[in-house]
């Protein structure tokens, strides 16, 4: 029987070094060509470093890293959660969002706030806003306090649950989502879409969720 | 000497990635070829995740996981081509059965065309163990999903690809569903 499995496992591996298809004469030029036209990402501040230091500014490398060490400059990775949280009205983002139902069976209120910290990964939204999410209007306000300006990327609850579901669908490798136990709301939402790799990750830490009855602006907004 | 191309790679060497790229080129081409049954979109495939390794080589956790890395990348590849394959199925079922019979890899031998009316889940796990030489923990690195489940679809693989050639030696064209 082993005998039998041996046998065909071999012919299986011959089948398919016959069946397997060359690449075109000229694929290794074109990767390479469009390998040099394609900007790299920016890697983790150690790996920016040494390439800053490559390109020859050592003296500069060794300021930055000294920067870095004394805490002076944050890695762009980090988010800054010990901010006092920006204020931001948002509206839901798409129709497929507000259709969302998070994985406890808590579905968006047309009016609420919370504050949502995001952090990890290298991405422009990052840091903590205080948000208030109104089904029905448009946004009113971004950043209260100026230092940071969302514009569009204003996020319900509704946006960051689609984002995993995304993430999700596209193969992430983790996709975490934890609710709170009374009434399911999402409290943390955390996706790392390749696990081997650094800055791909999103974190957004949620509290302070409160749904509101009233249709009248909130007191934090600012029009 | 893999890792020290990697890791000037990842600092922005051209070459050194050049010279990565080419030592695996046919291997993912072939591979990527098996499990799309198309030459030219295999090519598209290698092309947009070598692209793609390029771009987010700096971001790579560990310069000696590359080849775990860059399996993912083009497997995500060819998942991508698959699923837009199977959309475009669902929207017109005469083009894509237009391209399946044009594949110039099908029908070379009853193993050959068995291996090629495997499903893709199943052909992906028969493509990374004995073309790419992957381990069953390898495989399940790749896919990022449990050991066990490659050993089953792999030995379910098997078995199928086995009563395929049986009933194929009987004179009887039967295909067992294998889901």
């Amino acid at each position: 029987m082993n005998n039998d499995r041996d046998d065909l496992e071999r012919r299986i591996a011959a089948s398919l070094e016959r069946s397997a298809p060359a690449p075109s004469g000229d694929l290794l030029d074109r990767v390479e060509a469009t390998v040099r036209s394609t900007p790299q990402a920016s890697g983790s501040p150690a790996t920016m470093l040494l390439r800053f230091a490559a390109l020859g500014g050592a003296l500069a490398a060794v300021l930055l890293g000294a920067a870095l060490l004394s805490g002076a400059v944050r890695p762009p990775s980090v988010g800054d959660s010990s901010r006092e949280p920006a204020t931001a009205v948002a509206s839901t983002a798409s129709p497929q969002a507000s259709q969302i139902v998070g994985p406890s069976g808590w579905a968006a209120p047309d009016r609420y706030e919370y504050v949502v910290t995001s952090s990890c990964g290298e991405r422009s939204f990052l840091g903590t806003y205080a948000i208030t999410v109104e089904r029905r209007s448009g946004v009113r306000s971004t950043a209260r306090n100026g230092s940071i300006d969302l514009q569009g990327e204003i996020p319900s609850i509704e946006d960051l649950l689609a984002e995993a579901a995304a993430a999700r669908e596209s193969g992430a490798d983790e996709v975490t989502v934890e609710t709170d136990p009374a009434d399911g709301h999402p409290t943390l939402i955390q996706i790392d879409y390749e696990t081997d790799a650094i800055d791909d990750e999103a974190c957004y830490e949620i509290t302070e969720y409160r749904p509101l009855r009233r249709s009248s602006p909130s007191p934090t907004s600012t029009n | 000497m893999t890792r020290d191309l990697v890791e000037r790679a990842m600092h922005g060497d051209t070459e050194a990635f050049g010279t990565l790229a080419q030592a695996r080129l046919e291997r993912l081409v072939g591979a990527a070829g098996l499990i799309l049954r198309d030459a030219d979109a295999a090519d598209d495939a290698v092309q947009d995740a070598l692209v793609r390794a390029w771009r987010d080589l700096p971001r790579l956790r560990d310069a000696d996981r590359f080849d775990a890395w860059l399996h993912r990348i083009v497997l995500r590849s060819c998942t991508d081509q698959l699923r837009q394959r199977a959309r475009a199925r669902h929207d017109d079922l005469s083009a894509d059965l237009a391209t399946w019979s044009d594949s110039p890899l099908e029908d070379r031998d009853e193993l050959t065309r068995a291996l090629a009316s495997l499903t893709d889940e199943h052909r992906v796990v028969i493509v990374l163990h004995y073309y790419l030489g992957l381990s069953q923990p390898q495989i399940a690195d790749a896919l990022k999903t449990r050991v066990g489940t490659v050993k089953s679809r792999l030995s379910r693989a098997i078995q199928y690809l086995r009563a395929e050639l049986d009933s194929s030696a009987r004179g009887r064209p039967a295909r067992q569903e294998l889901s």
